[in-house]
This record gives structure tokens, sequence and C-alpha cells, in this order.
């Protein structure tokens, strides 16, 4: 496939052109990983790190602290593996679709499938850390959007990305940091005149409502609006979840890679290319002051879910010969590393690494403080 | 012969020379009489008309004196005949002597009509009586008034569904033994059936509104909507154009006549190629005196419904469709707008479209918006569904619900599938479910009607009751038999039937009851509601209903967004109000559905620029 041509048919970052195609994906990635996560679950393989979950006994025994969507699901699968299997093979499958349609050679389409799918470290992420996962499936949702934006100048766009936002912040309310630079491109988009000040309102609206919704839900459960704050606050120190995030090199490699893109393919509005350039500095600064390593399970999955999304615009900026190649390296790096990391150094290090996951997603939470007779699932003490 | 008639309407003054010029330049652009062109360009009353030209050709005319045809007229040998054969070749024998026949025509010379009743009648000679073409719909309205009627009523029925009878035996047994089954298992086990029943309720109030937002984002990002570009357009030639029926239905809509007159003149489209028919009830004498004092346009018809059957807009269209000439047709309101290109885009996109597209719908905006806080509600309302839900069902190849006006239909098409259901209150929801079923496609088309959006209460709960009331119709009607028609519909179009046109009520309906659990877990003690609802119950209500609101908000600012509209994006947070008033609509259709099933609740319409409307 022609760079040209590539560029032409690629109509849209996250749009599902063939409906059939990406549901067969999702069902059948779906089917796997339900399987993958009740063997692991029944000859206890993954049995440490899936009581490193959210949820660590097949559901939450309590309402209150938990992030409303995680909690939603879970009520809905009663079982964290099947909430991992729905959840995973949906963004899995999305993403598989994706590779299989736009990715350029043979070889690379392969691979890349074979890396999203069935990589250990994509399957350690799928199946324990659905939080995780789907935060990160939702800020590349967010930022396609964005990008989409800038490429088209089509307000949808906006729409979209304030909802994963919103999403985002009802899995892991840190997520919320991610509006500000999205709320500053947006707002320097209006400053410039080339979009209007009422798309920051809708940008930031859904965050708004999913804080106060989870605020007002809180409320009745504990008479507090407390529970996302301590979490938010414990993000704030150098070894909370956000900082985690941002102190990601992979990360803000991704992060930058997205903005050449946008800046390359840019052409509705400059001006809004210009910040989502600064606006990475901003978090280098911040992974500088907040230095600390993020579990190799978390940041090579979302890189490759960044180039996987990204890689029909990269394919028009980067020669199609070196693109593949640099790719190939990478997953072929990735998949050798994960491999290691997760079958030889698996039983400690990754232990160590969810737990402190678990840990820290679980500062703050407000459930030990709350009287049991207005938190338990089934109303009776 | 006596004068030439261009010289005796003159001298008559019946117009002047300069439309009379006009006119023959049309006759000679488009090879017709100069007694059409006349009438359509010259403006000259067609009765006029054909008494100069029976006057100049020394024929008889009975033209406008409709009393004294039928009076002269043979019934027998009309009937023998049939309405359609004398309706298309534009004459009505009324009587024969011997081998000769007396017919009357609006065009003299009509050899296609003498044709015709030589081979159909086995008579020799054929002598003419010159009337016009509202004389000849007037007699044979007269003569086949009971047939007119009939066919009107049961255009719908043969073999197929229809809302005339709401509740069947069937389905009445169905729901009746449900009903008894909730009250028996609730005497037996309260808790629990009350428990699992609003979780149910829940779940399918959330469910309907996920529905309806995914169909809208799908809609807002897959583009589904044809355009026609000034190039399609400007390819197409007048003289080639097909006849076009518009179909207006008005009962007491004197306010907006003049503004629709305006509208409809003001399309581009050859005025002797447009059908114009006004659909008005026999007992509507605010609209015809409206109409007289007005003056409507030469080459428009007038249709005077019979009395009797249900007093609705289907029946009516369906009414004026046994008349339309028209190879395609469009049904507008009496307040519409339509661009002045909108009939020729149409044709453009039905040639670019395939043989199985038999209706384009054109989208709304409203004139009005910023009138009223509802007004601008309802505004925002209308361009979700035309802007994105409809865009969302086409991309999904599911019905569309189409709008009431400013639908484009191929006729004879439209003909086939059985016109409207003319007991059904929303016509064109079951008119987009018929059509899935026989696997036929209605498309979007990007071209504006502007219209009235609704901006008072008491009118708009009018309104939307008769739109709930025909939702519940068309489910019911769907639902008689479910497995054969998820079977001919498909499991996609089911769905929507369900989430969609039974949802739409469902969920208004349901709302006081979610609310009120939520509100009442929110702000009563626990212990009030701890005997019936755990606090995962209510958990999930408030959720729920908080969860249904802000995709109820947000979708309208979508609908502002697309039509680039900021000024209506701080009123989309008004969106739980306007649920509010839904939910009574929805009551109120509950209750009438029981007693009046098929009463079409009028709505008053009023032009542009009475009471500040906005400008076009």
């Amino acid at each position: 496939m022609s760079t040209r041509s590539n560029a032409m048919q690629v109509e849209t970052l996250l749009v599902v052109h063939h409906r059939r195609r990406f549901l067969l994906h999702a069902v059948v990635l779906t089917a796997i990983y339900g399987l993958l996560g009740l063997l692991a679950w029944r000859f206890g393989v993954g049995s440490d790190r899936l009581a490193a979950g959210v949820f660590t006994d097949g559901g939450p025994d309590t309402l209150s602290g938990h992030p409303p969507l995680l909690l939603i699901g879970h009520l809905i699968a009663r079982h964290p593996v099947v909430l991992a299997a729905i959840v995973g093979g949906t963004t899995i499958g999305y993403l598989s679709y994706y590779a299989t349609t736009y990715a350029g050679s043979v070889p690379l389409r392969v691979l890349l499938v074979i890396y999203i799918v069935l990589s250990p470290s994509m399957i350690t992420l799928v199946l324990f850390n659905v939080d995780w996962f789907l935060l990160v499936a939702l800020v590349v949702a967010s930022y396609g959007f964005l990008l989409e934006y800038c490429r088209r100048g089509r307000g949808v766009d906006i729409f979209l990305c304030g909802l994963a936002l919103g999403a985002a912040y009802l899995v892991v309310p840190e997520s919320a940091t991610y509006a500000v630079p999205f709320a500053v491109a947006v707002a320097a988009t209006a400053a410039s005149g080339h979009s209007r000040r009422i798309y920051l309102v809708v940008l930031l609206f859904p965050v708004i409502s999913a804080a106060f919704g989870w605020a007002l839900l809180d409320w009745h459960l504990t008479g507090s609006i407390s529970a996302p704050v301590p979490r938010m606050a414990a993000g704030v120190d150098t070894e909370g979840l956000l900082g985690l995030a941002l102190s990601s090199g992979p990360f803000v490699l991704l992060y930058i890679i997205m903005c050449v893109t946008a800046a390359f393919y840019s052409k509705v509005m400059r001006g809004v290319v210009i910040v989502l350039l600064v606006a990475p500095v901003g978090l280098i600064a911040l992974s500088v002051v907040w230095e600390t390593p993020i579990p190799a399970f978390v940041h090579v999955p979302l890189l490759v879910s960044g180039v996987v999304i990204l890689y029909p615009y990269l394919d028009t900026v980067v020669p199609q010969r070196i693109l593949g190649s640099v790719l190939v390296l990478l997953l072929v790096t990735a998949l050798v590393r994960d491999s290691y990391t997760v079958f030889y150094q698996a039983n400690e290090s990754v232990r160590r690494e969810t737990e402190t996951v678990r840990e820290y997603g679980d500062r703050g939470s407000v459930a030990e403080e709350t009287p049991q007779s207005a938190l338990v699932l089934d109303g009776e003490e | 012969m006596g004068l030439s008639i261009e010289r005796r309407l003159v001298e008559f003054d019946v117009t002047t020379p300069e439309a009379i010029e006009r006119s023959r330049e049309m006759a000679d652009r488009y090879d017709i009489g100069l007694s059409e062109a006349l009438v359509a360009y010259g403006g000259v009353d067609p009765r006029r008309v054909a008494a100069e030209s029976a006057a100049h050709h020394g024929v008889e005319c009975l033209a406008g004196r409709p009393d004294e045809i039928v009076a002269r007229l043979d019934e027998s040998l009309v009937q023998s005949v049939g309405r359609h054969a004398a309706y298309r070749v534009g004459a009505v024998p009324i009587s024969r002597n011997g081998s000769s026949l007396t017919i009357i025509t609006a065009r003299i010379g009509n050899h296609a009509a003498e044709r015709f009743f030589r081979e159909e009648l086995g008579v020799e000679r054929v002598e003419e009586i010159v009337v016009s073409v509202p004389d000849i719909i007037e007699v044979l309205q007269r003569v086949f008034e009971q047939e007119l009627i009939s066919e009107a009523e049961r255009f719908h029925i043969d073999g197929r569904a229809t809302a005339g009878r709401v509740v069947t035996g069937r389905q009445g047994a169905i729901l009746s033994g449900a009903l008894a089954a909730f009250v028996v298992a609730l005497v037996l086990a309260p808790v629990p059936v009350v428990r699992v029943a609003f979780l149910t309720v829940l779940f399918a109030y959330v469910a309907v509104f996920t529905f309806r937002f995914l169909l809208g984002v799908i809609g807002s990002l897959d583009d589904v909507v044809v355009d026609v570009n000034q190039h399609e357009l400007a390819a197409l030639r007048d003289e080639e154009l097909p006849t076009y029926t518009i179909l207006l239905p008005m009962y007491r809509e004197s306010a907006a006549i003049e503004q629709l007159i305006g509208a409809v003149e003001a399309i581009d489209y050859p005025k002797h190629k447009l059908d114009v028919l006004l659909l008005l009830e026999s007992d509507d004498d605010q609209t015809r005196d409206a109409l007289e004092h007005v003056g409507i346009p030469a080459h428009w018809n007038i249709l005077t419904l019979p009395k009797g059957g249900p007093r609705t807009k289907p029946r009516a269209c369906n009414y004026g469709l046994l008349f339309g000439r028209g190879d395609y047709l469009v049904i507008y309101d009496t307040e519409d707008l339509p661009d002045r290109d909108q009939l020729k885009k149409v044709l453009a996109a039905f040639g670019k479209s395939s043989n199985d597209t038999i209706c384009f719908q054109c989208l709304l905006k409203f004139y009005n918006r910023s009138r009223t806080l509802l007004s601008r509600l309802f505004t925002l309302e209308h361009w979700y569904w035309f802007d994105s839900i409809m865009p969302g069902m086409a991309s999904l190849d599911i019905p569309i619900p189409m709008g009431g006006t400013s639908n484009h239909f191929r006729t004879g098409k439209l003909r086939a599938l059985g016109a409207w259901d003319p007991f059904n209150l929303t016509e064109d929801t079951d008119l987009s479910v018929r059509l899935s079923v026989e696997n036929q496609r209605a498309r979007i088309l990007r071209s504006m009607t502007a219209e009235e959006a609704n901006p008072r209460i008491v009118n708009w709960i009018r309104q939307r009751t008769r739109w709930m009331k025909g939702y519940v119709q068309t489910f019911l009607v769907y639902n008689r038999n479910p497995f054969t028609v998820g079977h001919d519909l498909g499991l996609k179009a089911w769905l929507t039937l369900l989430l969609f046109v039974g949802g739409t009520p469902f969920v208004h309906l349901s709302a006081p009851l979610l609310w009120g659990v939520a509100l009442a877990g929110l702000f009563l003690a626990p212990a009030t509601l701890q005997q019936l609802f755990t606090p995962l119950v209510v958990y999930l209500a408030l959720g729920g209903v908080l969860v249904s609101m802000f995709l109820g908000i947000y979708m309208h600012m979508l609908a502002a967004f697309h039509r680039d509209d900021d000024r209506l994006l701080p009123v989309a947070l008004c969106t739980p109000l306007y649920r509010l008033l839904q939910t009574v609509a929805s009551y109120r259709a509950l209750a009438q559905i029981l007693r009046r099933p098929h009463y079409w609740e009028k709505t008053e319409h009023l032009p542009r620029g009475s009471r500040n409307g906005d400008g076009r």
C-alpha cells in the first residue's frame, strides 16, 4: 500500500469502518482472554497477580471508595476474569482490527497482532490490571480524538475526547490531570481564532459531570464526598499512580510522537499543534520531579497501542521502510524483554510491581471509615 | 373561431399582456399548450382559461359548473371506465348516445382520451366539453366518493398490520396474563419481585439512553447524509424533469397559509410539472375561507376530504396520493419553508442511488428557535434527531424513523408499499418499519426545510402526546407476531423497534419511578427504603439516572455543536426539564390510548415572523 493511498484511506482515527470484522476480533479475543484468565485462576498461576487487582474476592465487598465504572463493571460481570476478558477483548480487538486494517507490510501486521494479542505483557495488563488497562485505552482514545480534531477541525471529536476523559476519570480519578493539557490545547485554538471557546466547555463537561456524579454517589453512601480526593492527593506524591504515569519515559515519548504527528498533519489548526507540542514538555518536567519507574508491563503496551493507532499517520510522515524497520525492532525487543520479565523474573518483580499498583490504587479509600451497614452489597449486616 | 385566447384574456382584463408573453415563452420552451402555460405561469384561473379556450374553438364549456356536470353525468358510464383510467387520460365520459360519447376534458383535442374511449367503450365518435382540471377532480370526488374514502382508509391494510385496532385479543390476553402473574408474584414474594422488576426497568432505561447516544455518536462520525453538488444540479434539464406531487395536508391552518404559498411557489421547478394538492377536511371552513381570501396559485388544486374515518394526516395523505400525478411525491407541513432547490436535489440524489432507495428525508431547521426556552430545547432535540440519530441509523442500515415532513418518495413504490396507515399517529415511523420489512431504504439528503419549533407548553404537550401514542401504536402493531416481524426485519432492525419505538415512551413513563427511588435514596434516611431496596439498588438507580441525565444533556450539546450554534449550548443543561414535560406527555398518551387511540391532537403552527420568530 502506498503512503499516499494509505493516508487517503484513513478517514478518521478511531472509527471502526468494518463493524463485523471488529466484532469478530472482539468476540474471539474475549473468549481467549476469558479462557486464559479462568485457567490462571483455576491453576493458581496468576492468583497472586489476580489478588493485586482492584477487587480481590471475585467482586467488591463494599460500594464506597471504588471508581464507579469499575464497580458497575464488576457488578455486571461478577468476576474479575469476566470483566477483564470483556474489556480486554474489546479494546485489544479494536487494536488488532486496526493493525490488520492499516499497518503496512504483512510481517509488520503479523508481528503487531501477535504482540498486542498474545504478548505476556499485554495479557498481564489485560487480566490483572483492568483499571490500568481501561485507563490506557481511554487516554489513548481521548488523544486520538484530539488529534483528529486538530487534523479535521471537526467539533464532534472534541465531544468524544471529552467523553473518553470523563470515562477515564470514573476509572482512575487521577486521569483528570490529562484533561489539563487537552484543555490548554483547545483554549489555545479558541484564542487563536481557530475554534470557539465553547469547545472548552464541551471538553470539560464530562469530567466535571463525572466528578459531580461520583461525589453525589459517595455522598449518598458515606455522607461525604471524599472518595476520589484522597486518591488524587496520593497521586501528587512522588510514588502515586499519577507519578508513575508521568514519570514513564515511554509514555512521554508516545506523547511526543503523537504531537509531532499532529504537527505534520494538523493542516486545519496549526495553532493547536504548538500547544500539543508544548504540553509534553510540562509532563517531562513533572516526570523529572516525580521520578519513579513504571512497570514494564504497563508502558510497553501503552506505547504499542499508541503506535498502532497512529501508524497510518506515521506512515505518511516517515518513509515506510524506516518506520516498518523501527517498529519491527521495537516489537521484537518488547516481546523478548516482556517474555524474559514475565517468565524469568515474574515471581518477585511482577508481584512487587502489581502490589505497588494495588497499594497506591487503594490509598485514600474511605471504605474502612464508613459504617458497613450503609455499604454492604446485600443490604444486610 | 373568434378572438384568440390571448386577446380575449387581455380584453376581458383577466390577465396582462406581459403574463401572456411569459406564458407563451414557457409554452414554447417546454413544448406545452398555451392553456396549460397560462395556468402555470400566467396565474390565470384554469376555469377562465377553459371558458375562453372553448369560446375560441367554439366548443361547449362547463368549467366552474360541477353541479351541472354531475347532473348530466351517467354514473354507470363513469363507473364502467373507472376512476384511475379517467384521471389518467384527463377526461370523464358523461353520456353516451349510441355510438357517440360525450366527455369532459381540460384539453381541447385530447387525442389520448379519444383513443382510449374508442377502444374501451367501442364508440365511434367522441365529443368534447371543455372543463378545467379542478372540475374533473371535483366530479371524480363526487362520483367515486365512497370508493375514495374506502381506498384512503384501507390503502394500507390489505394483508398488512394496521393500528386500526391497537391491541389485538392475543396481545390483550398476554398483557393481562403477565400483569396477573406479576400481581401474584408480588403477593407471594413482594421484596424480591419489586427488586427484580425495578432493576429490569432500570436496565432498560439506561439501555435506551445508551442506544440513542451510541446512535448519535455513530451518526456524527459516519458521513452518510447524501450531498448533491452544484454540478449535479446543473446537469438536470428543466425540460426533462418529471412531474412532482406536493401534498399539503392542513387543518385549521389559516395563519400560515400565505407563508406556505410563498414557500412552495419559490421552489425552483417548472410550475406545470408541479402537482400541488391542498388536502382539506370537509369541516375546515377556517382554512377554506383563508384560502379564498389569500387566493391560491392557479395551478394548485384543493382536495376536500369526505367526512368519516379517522381524521388523521396519514388518511389525508392517502387521499391525496389517490390523485397524485407525479412520479415523485413530497409532503410539507403548512409552516414549512423548503430550500428552493430541494426538489431538484432530491431528483439528483435519486439519480445516483440504488433502486431500493424509495425515500429521501431532508433535514429540518427552525426559524423561531430562540423564541422560548421550550422552542430552544425542541430545536436541540430535533437537531440531534436529524443530524445524529437518523444518520446513525442509516449508517447501521436500520429503519430510519422519518420526520412527518419533507420526505420525498418515488410515488409508484410508495403505492406498492401501501402508503400510510391512516390509523397510525406516527405514520412516518410505521412506514419506515414497513419499508425495512420490504427491503427498501430511506436515506437522508442534505437539504433544509425551515419550520416552526413548538414554543408553547400546552401545544407542545398535545403534539408530544400524539407522538407517544403513535410510538405505542407502532410498537404494538409490529409486536403482534414478534418472531415473524423479527425474522422479516432482522435482529438489528427489530432491536431498534424495541429500543427506539418502544423505548421512547417507556423511558418517559418509567422516569418518575427511577427518579423517585434515586431521590428518596439520596435525601431520606436509609431505613426508609431498606425494606424494599438494598443500598446497591439505590446506588444503581442513582447512577442510572445520573448517567441518563448526563447523556441527555451531552446529546443536546452535540446537537448545538453540529449546527455551530453556541447560544443553544448552555440551553442543553435544561434538558432534564424537557424530559419532565415528556413524561407528562407520555402519561397523557397512555391515558388517551385507552380511551381515544386514534384521536389526532392538532398542533397549532405560527408562520415565520409572527411573535418574534427568527429569520429563516
